[in-house]
């Protein structure tokens, strides 16, 4: 019993140190954005003296506008881009995970080499493409950019989430007279919520958090939110508490979406839907 | 470094405890903290004179006074990989946790029996079965370090290549090459370079996953 008890006690301490990790860095930040200036750039840092807490840095950024602007605009590409990627990806995904054609495994095998792709590569060309194609700057453009670098993958894991429903309720429905659009809407995507929830959930944090795109696709017209983040880091005068809080809130959305729905993410990814 | 910091992770929470769903929600923090802010988190945590992170290692006696980790030629990069050790390794605890699922429970049960103490059933029975997982994962921290957009974001962030040229790596190269500096044929050589680089990976990788299936 005592060798039992030890380690609980150790698994206790290594999971008290694995919240510590994941956390703190993030809490210290929050409490950041609530000090003021003056309380901040003075030493010790706060967590070693008391300080005073204000809401003013919130209140700034709130009011600043090219940071609304940006929130706006990342919302507008993000909502874009997801809505894209899961009806694109469900459509190819449910063709060649069902349908047999010929080139079938050529399709499969070039789509997970796509997405092998450093992105870097694929940004020199979709930035002249999409200037060829005279959209560079709009919201579509943006939402091609964010959606040729999350298709392949998405379509991979889509795959094999499809693969994974019985090819028997397919034909079932097939006979009850159902065309393959209506199959696929109608029975298997909502077999597999889970793993279409998960799609969902990571295109749009993907297209949420990027920044290279945001800053060579988006130029004039559309600004997104994480380069405003960039220049608050990389301005002359670099304001603390302000920079915090436009962090926090930047990143409050996505980690919002993964906290709300933490329980489904994380059984989709147990289940495999991420491998 | 993320992959066996995310095995151990990713160990320690398939032992069941209370408070363990609470423990993997946290990982789902870094995990979606876009990478700038993860960048900006460490920027305000390490800032020489007022960064809790400093002082406190200022205090354990790890830093000397007002330590510069982002300003140290040397250290810069290792500063850099501690912040994308932050953001990468939930995401490879999540992989392994995933694995580790499917780990079949007779086999440790039985080791117990015979009379296995938990560290040899870790080395016999746990670790050859994760040996796919292991590999895959390793490959795959291999292109998020060499292609992902992550370490990208994390370099502009906080260091934008400094001090001087300590911290350019081929993929920010490519990209200041390209935009900032107007030299589009040239930072697409670049990224012609690092694509061959990450073919290889991705052929390597494409082979570990035909064969765990």
């Amino acid at each position: 019993m005592g060798k039992s008890r030890v380690k609980r006690a150790a698994i206790y301490i290594g999971a008290i140190a694995v919240v510590l990790f994941t956390l703190a860095p993030y809490i210290l930040t929050i409490f950041t954005s609530l000090q003021r200036e003056v309380d901040l750039t003075s030493r010790p840092p706060f967590p070693f003296k008391s300080v005073t807490f204000t809401l003013d840095s919130y209140t700034y950024i709130l009011s600043y506008e090219p940071f609304s602007t940006g929130f706006l605009h990342s919302a507008i590409v993000a909502v874009m881009t997801t809505a894209f990627v899961l009806l694109a990806g469900s459509l190819g995904a449910y063709a060649i995970a069902r349908i047999r054609f010929p080139g079938r495994n050529l399709l499969f095998n070039i789509i997970v080499i796509v997405y092998m792709l450093p992105s870097l590569a694929m940004l020199i060309p979709i930035v002249v493409s999409l200037k060829i194609l005279g959209i560079l700057d709009t919201f579509i453009g943006m939402m091609f950019a964010h959606s040729i670098i999350l298709l392949p993958l998405m379509t991979w894991f889509l795959i094999g989430i499809f693969a994974s429903v019985p090819g028997d309720i397919d034909e079932a429905c097939r006979i009850d007279g159902y065309s393959r659009f209506k199959s696929l809407f109608k029975m298997v995507i909502p077999l597999t919520k889970l793993g279409f929830l998960m799609i969902l959930v990571f295109s749009f944090i993907n297209s949420w958090n990027d920044l290279m795109f945001a800053n060579t696709v988006g130029l004039v017209k559309i600004k997104l939110l994480q380069p405003r983040i960039l220049e608050f880091m990389s301005g002359a005068r670099v304001l603390y508490t302000q920079m915090a809080a436009a962090g926090i809130l930047s990143s409050l959305p996505v980690v919002a979406l993964a906290l709300v729905l933490q329980k489904q993410i994380i059984k989709g990814i147990m289940r495999g839907a991420v491998k | 470094m993320g992959v066996p910091l995310g095995l151990g992770i990713a160990l320690l929470l398939n032992e069941e405890f209370r408070g363990r769903s609470f423990a993997r929600a946290c990982l789902l923090i870094p995990w979606s903290t876009p990478p700038i802010v993860a960048a900006l988190i460490f920027f305000i945590g390490f800032n020489p004179s007022f960064g809790p992170f400093t002082y406190a290692l200022e205090r354990l006696g790890i830093f000397p006074h007002q330590f510069r980790i982002f300003g140290n030629p040397d250290l810069a990069l290792f500063g850099l990989a501690v912040v994308s050790l932050w953001k990468s390794a939930p995401l490879f605890a999540f992989i392994f946790l995933s694995a580790l699922q499917n780990l079949p429970i007779e086999a440790v049960e039985s080791s117990k029996v015979y009379g296995a103490s938990s560290f040899m059933v870790f080395r016999k029975v746990t670790l050859p079965f994760l040996k796919p997982t292991l590999a895959v994962n390793c490959i795959l921290s291999g292109i998020l370090a060499l292609s992902g957009t992550q370490a990208f974001d994390i370099i502009v962030g906080i260091t934008g290549g400094g001090p001087g040229y300590h911290t350019y790596m081929l993929y920010y190269l490519g990209y200041m090459t390209a935009f900032p500096w107007d030299n589009l044929g040239y930072g697409a050589t670049i990224s012609y370079i690092v694509t061959i680089i990450a073919v290889v990976f991705a052929m390597v990788l494409l082979r570990l996953w035909y064969k765990r299936v």
